[in-house]
């Protein structure tokens, strides 16, 4: 009896689905996990409501099938306005020490979600000054109330737009991605890495393609952080994907990190997405300017596709040169990274089709 | 007793309502209505507008606080001055009235605002402010804060945005160390009766487009000028 009531009591304890060896994420103590919350975050993911016109979800622009990216080379939000830059993987997501493609200080999911939702340039999701009808449509819905009562529990009024943010975050928290032929590998676990990817991954590691530089650790990105590293990585480079005056200048607004800060010397540096399900997230780059992995390899064996003498270039976007046999090798390793599981994990899918 | 209404109105002053009124020249700028502006169409689409440290400037020319109501559109000595009412987007309240307690003693000659929000609530985790400052067409959350001024309108057949607050901020939302520009304005707006005007014919005659307050964009002058912005932050956005 005693004991029935101790368990009634406690905090559900969330337990992540990590392999041996991976550190868990870090998660804001005022958003802890609940089985209740994924789900409600789930449900809201896709759910339509979220948007102006009812035809767009968060799902609309991070599809499950393409890791969490839509395919475009930049967002279209519901009234037909581009985004300057392309939707980013959600994968591993909450391992990322910051968010967007250049932000030193977008730091949590909640707050990012507001961004899509609420913005008014671009618009993405058109949901500026219609706060009160999406909860009140929300609120509504007696089965989308309960979602809502279950994981906020303790709230008299759960239905809100922080609570809505607060839930998506936790959903996407558990976009884990550590199942590729790659982890099996690195596990010895059968399922693994071609020999061929094998001598790619030698590539990607070695000095001459210095690519682990920027894309290294268990996520691929070094913009890092999890409960073993509370002290984040945060890192932004210049890889030289353009140069419009020998001196970095990227072209506007893509101006990275010094749309920001203003500082001359963030011209040009951007957050080193994830690599992991690379193969199926094309087009690549924060403009989505590169169409394919191999025009990427092309890229950085140029040293820049800009022309490589700005100042502001990483040192470690050098240019080298590949045969064709291994850039057929390093293709092939990065090819290993895509998790099939994870591209068709019903715990991620669209509640509608995969209750 | 007597002492003691004595002390509250020494206090607090007598209840006032003022009015803010958006104007080029003499004719009212409201949404959705063309307004003929030194040779110049412009439609107002939007106008909303946090001020605070709010003061008026009373008979004798003396400036006194204006003590804000708490209310859904005014909270910790904050106003949310909203002239839009949906003709575009937007929602169909409007406030622009700033309510509150004053010593000033009237006829009123002037109201004093800083235009826009002090850092504290700012940046706060937007998760957890009250109204208005849960307000979405306000927040501006790339800028790690909330507009400042939200001031959408069309000019000469070219709809124009200008967003107004603080840039070039570090750190995350709930713990922001500082901004490069501020962009904090302060107006003196002269008072007719319980209207002030705010006359925005200069920055509308000038406008050669948008502004986003972004560092060195010049088309920003004419409107960080126009809010009272200060030359150092004027400085760090036309650089």
């Amino acid at each position: 009896m005693i004991l029935a009531m101790l368990f009634a009591c406690a905090p559900a304890t969330w337990t992540w689905d990590l392999p041996d060896g991976v550190p868990a994420p870090s998660v804001p103590a005022d958003n802890p996990m609940s089985a209740a919350k994924v789900e409600l975050g789930r449900h809201l993911f896709y759910d339509e409501r979220l948007s102006v016109d009812g035809t767009m979800s968060c799902a609309s622009c991070h599809r499950q099938e393409l890791a969490f990216t839509d395919g475009r080379p930049q967002g279209v939000g519901v009234t037909g306005e581009v985004h300057p830059r392309g939707a980013m993987s959600l994968a591993n997501v909450a391992y990322a020490s910051t968010l967007t493609w250049a932000h030193p200080d977008m730091d949590r999911l909640e707050h990012q979600a507001l961004g899509p939702l609420f913005g008014d340039d671009p618009v993405e999701m058109g949901l500026t000054d219609r706060e009160d009808l999406v909860t009140a449509s929300l609120a509504a819905a007696p089965a989308s109330l309960d979602r809502f009562t279950a994981a906020f529990p303790d709230e008299a009024e759960p239905v809100s737009i922080p609570n809505v943010v607060r839930a998506i975050a936790a959903f996407e928290r558990t976009l884990l991605s550590f199942d590729s032929p790659y982890d099996r590998t690195m596990r010895g676990e059968p399922g693994g890495m071609s020999l061929a990817a094998e001598r790619g991954q030698a590539l990607f590691l070695s000095e001459r393609l210095e690519c682990f530089h920027c894309h290294g650790g268990p996520t691929f990105s070094d913009a890092l952080t999890h409960e073993r590293q509370p002290m984040a990585e945060i890192a932004f480079h210049h890889t030289g994907l353009y140069d419009l005056d020998g001196l970095g200048t990227y072209p506007s607004p893509n101006t990275g990190l010094h749309a920001i800060t203003g500082r001359p010397e963030d011209m040009g540096r951007f957050r080193a997405p994830t690599l992991r399900n690379v193969a199926v997230t094309a087009p690549y780059m924060h403009d989505g300017s590169v169409e394919t992995l191999d025009d990427v390899v092309d890229h950085y064996a140029q040293g820049g596709r800009g022309g490589g003498g700005s100042p502001l270039q990483s040192p470690f976007v050098q240019g080298f040169v590949l045969s064709g046999a291994e850039r057929a090798d390093l293709l092939a390793f990065l090819e290993a990274l895509t998790d099939e599981r994870f591209l068709t994990d019903p715990r991620f899918a669209d509640p509608e089709v995969a209750p | 007793m007597f002492l003691y209404v004595l002390f509250a109105c020494a206090l607090e002053g007598s209840a006032v309502e003022l009015t803010v009124e958006p104007v080029a020249g003499t004719s009212p700028l409201r949404c959705g209505e063309e307004a003929e502006v030194q040779g110049h169409e412009v439609t107002l689409q939007d106008f909303r507008w946090f001020v605070h440290r709010v003061q008026v400037v009373g008979a004798d020319g003396a400036a006194h606080p204006l003590l804000l109501t708490e209310d859904a559109w005014q909270h910790d000595g904050i106003a949310l001055l909203d002239h839009e009412d949906g003709c575009h987007n937007g929602t169909a309240a409007t406030h622009p009235t700033l309510r509150g307690t004053t010593r000033a003693q009237p006829p009123y000659r002037a109201v004093r605002l800083r235009v826009g929000l002090p850092p504290a609530h700012n940046h706060a985790d937007p998760l957890r402010q009250a109204p208005p400052l849960t307000t979405s067409a306000m927040h501006w959350g790339w800028r790690q804060g909330h507009k400042y001024v939200r001031f959408d309108f069309v000019h000469d057949g070219v709809p124009t945005r200008v967003h107004l607050g603080a840039t070039g901020c570090a750190g995350p939302m709930g713990a922001v160390s500082g901004c490069t520009a501020p962009n904090l304005g302060d107006l003196q707006l002269p008072i007719d009766g319980t209207t002030a005007r705010l006359d925005l014919s200069e920055a509308l005659a000038a406008t050669s487009g948008g502004c986003m307050a972004d560092p060195g964009d010049r088309s920003c002058e004419p409107w960080l000028t126009a809010f009272g912005i200060p030359p150092a932050d004027l400085a760090v956005v036309l650089r």
